[in-house]
């Protein structure tokens, strides 16, 4: 068996790691993002705290 | 003494739960009607040709029957869960498997009910020949069963008392029974066209080996679910 | 006086974990160059083979995952312990993410080796169940709101679907025995293997960032939420 036109395979490669990029950017954003909101979350309930108290 | 009073709180269990629906057969008919439904319905989808028909007359039987167990497992919780049963149940000394093991039989002979019905339907409806091997096919039918069974048993404990139990029970369940499904409609099809190659063996052992894992890994894991 | 973020000692530090986060990105970024650049054409596959060093990493770092979830549902069971829910449930979700990755890279190599985007090979078909049930264990997570109830159903859910995925792989395999045969690259180069084993650490060291990061951002969801709870108590 020959090589696959090896020409037009370079467009399912680009394919491929822009995709994992997408992916792995795309999940780092919502990491970070889940993290800020998370932490800005904690920050808000622990300062009304002694307020309340 | 002590496992004479599990059984015997099992078979209570067993009993409790099938009075209740014996008591009302509208739950055992809508499913079974359902069950019947979803059989016509494929053969609509499958087209009038018998031999198509034959063909998938396995895979549209095991549909059937888990979609309409769906149904069945969640009702088996909610009937309790309605009526503030379940706590007090939980509240009764002794183990807390007996009360899985009680569920699962009587969930067992509820599915299984069904099974009969919709298989004679769709013996019928899909123009099957019935085989010589036939225990053979009944044993595949009864071990395809206790899998989907204890699995549906478990999973609607947690599912029947979340939010959106309707859809997060078959998208708990159904990825988890796609060995039950592969094996049973496989070994249905292969004993209906004669077992040429024996391949039905084979099959029948997988689904054993996964009925006993997923009686077993429920069977410990219920203590945890139930608690909470 | 308010009590600060960085004076909790029970709540995870940042510590020296963005700088850390940097270096996987930096390490990415040399093996894929590596990858695409330093590679010679395989014999029969062509440029094509440079898929792997994407595919092939994501679907171990995706396998790894489900082992930790497995463990720490485990854990969970044993010692009840909240923090290692909050584990798994971060792997689960990384792993999700991998594994949905995979699936996608596996018919962007499966079209042009194959000439289909998706055939029911053992290996496809029982990757894509594992996604459902990954999906479906971060389900049942978003659906209770009791954070005990949702710990110990998980653990369990979790366990589960791990004891089932050889399972599935086996009932999936026989059930395609017939039909395919798994077509592997026959030469392998020393350097398609350095250039693999480099992306499989760097999608390592990405998934350990991952988790660990998701894990300190579930940690703080959680201390907000009993910090809410505290002070409703308090005003009444």
């Amino acid at each position: 068996m020959g090589a696959i036109g090896s020409e037009n395979n370079w467009s399912y490669v680009t394919a491929a790691f822009i995709i994992s990029w997408c992916v792995i950017l795309g999940y780092t954003v919502h990491v970070h993002r889940v993290l800020a909101r998370a932490r800005k979350a904690y920050e808000d309930a622990s300062a009304s705290r002694p307020k309340g108290a | 003494m002590s496992a004479h009073e599990d059984w015997r709180r099992v078979r209570a269990i067993v009993w409790k739960d099938l009075t209740t629906e014996g008591r009302s057969k509208a739950g055992f008919n809508s499913v079974a009607a359902l069950g019947v439904t979803i059989l016509v319905l494929f053969g609509f989808a499958l087209g009038p040709d018998a031999q198509a028909l034959r063909d998938a007359a396995a895979g549209a039987l095991w549909l059937a029957v888990l979609f309409a167990g769906v149904l069945a497992f969640n009702r088996s919780y909610q009937v309790e869960l309605e009526s503030g049963a379940l706590e007090p149940l939980l509240l009764y000394p002794g183990a807390r498997w007996t009360i899985f093991v009680g569920k699962l039989f009587a969930n067992l002979i509820f599915v299984g009910l069904m099974l009969v019905i919709v298989t004679l339907v769709g013996i019928v409806l899909f123009q099957v020949t019935i085989p010589p091997s036939w225990p053979k096919l009944i044993a595949v039918l009864a071990l395809g069963t206790i899998g989907l069974v204890s699995l549906g048993t478990f999973y609607a404990a947690m599912a029947s008392r979340s939010r959106a139990r309707e859809v997060l029970l078959p998208l708990l369940l159904f990825p988890m029974l796609v060995p039950v499904l592969l094996a049973a409609m496989q070994a249905s099809k292969v004993l209906l066209n004669g077992d040429m190659m024996h391949e039905a063996g084979a099959w029948m052992s997988m689904l054993m080996a996964y009925d006993v894992i997923f009686v077993v890994a429920p069977l410990l894991a219920f203590e945890h679910v139930i608690e909470v | 006086m308010t009590q600060s973020v960085d004076t909790n000692p029970d709540l995870p530090k940042p510590g020296y974990w963005p700088w850390y986060g940097i270096f996987c990105f930096l390490f990415l970024i040399g093996s894929q160059a590596s990858g695409l650049l330093l590679s010679v054409p395989d014999r029969d596959m062509g440029h094509l083979q440079k898929i792997m060093y994407v595919h092939v990493p994501a679907a171990w770092i995706m396998s790894l995952t489900f082992v930790v979830v497995l463990y720490y549902s485990f854990r969970y069971l044993w010692k009840q312990q909240e923090n290692d829910d909050l584990v798994a449930a971060s792997a689960a979700e990384v792993g999700a993410a991998f594994c949905g990755l995979t699936l996608v890279l596996g018919m962007i190599w499966g079209k042009p080796t194959w000439g289909v985007w998706w055939t029911w090979d053992a290996r496809l078909t029982s990757t894509l169940v594992l996604f459902l049930i990954m999906v479906s264990y971060l389900a049942l997570r978003a659906f209770i709101d009791d954070p005990h109830r949702r710990a110990q159903w998980s653990a369990a859910v979790g366990i589960l679907g791990a004891i089932n995925v050889p399972i599935v792989y086996m009932s999936v395999k026989w059930w395609r025995t017939l039909h395919q045969v798994q077509s592997m690259p026959s030469t392998v180069d020393p350097m398609y293997v350095i250039n693999l084993r480099l992306n499989a650490f760097a999608f390592l060291f990405l998934m350990i960032y991952f988790i660990r990061r998701r894990y300190e951002a579930a940690r703080f969801e959680r201390a907000a939420e009993l910090a809410v709870q505290a002070a409703a108590l308090g005003r009444r």
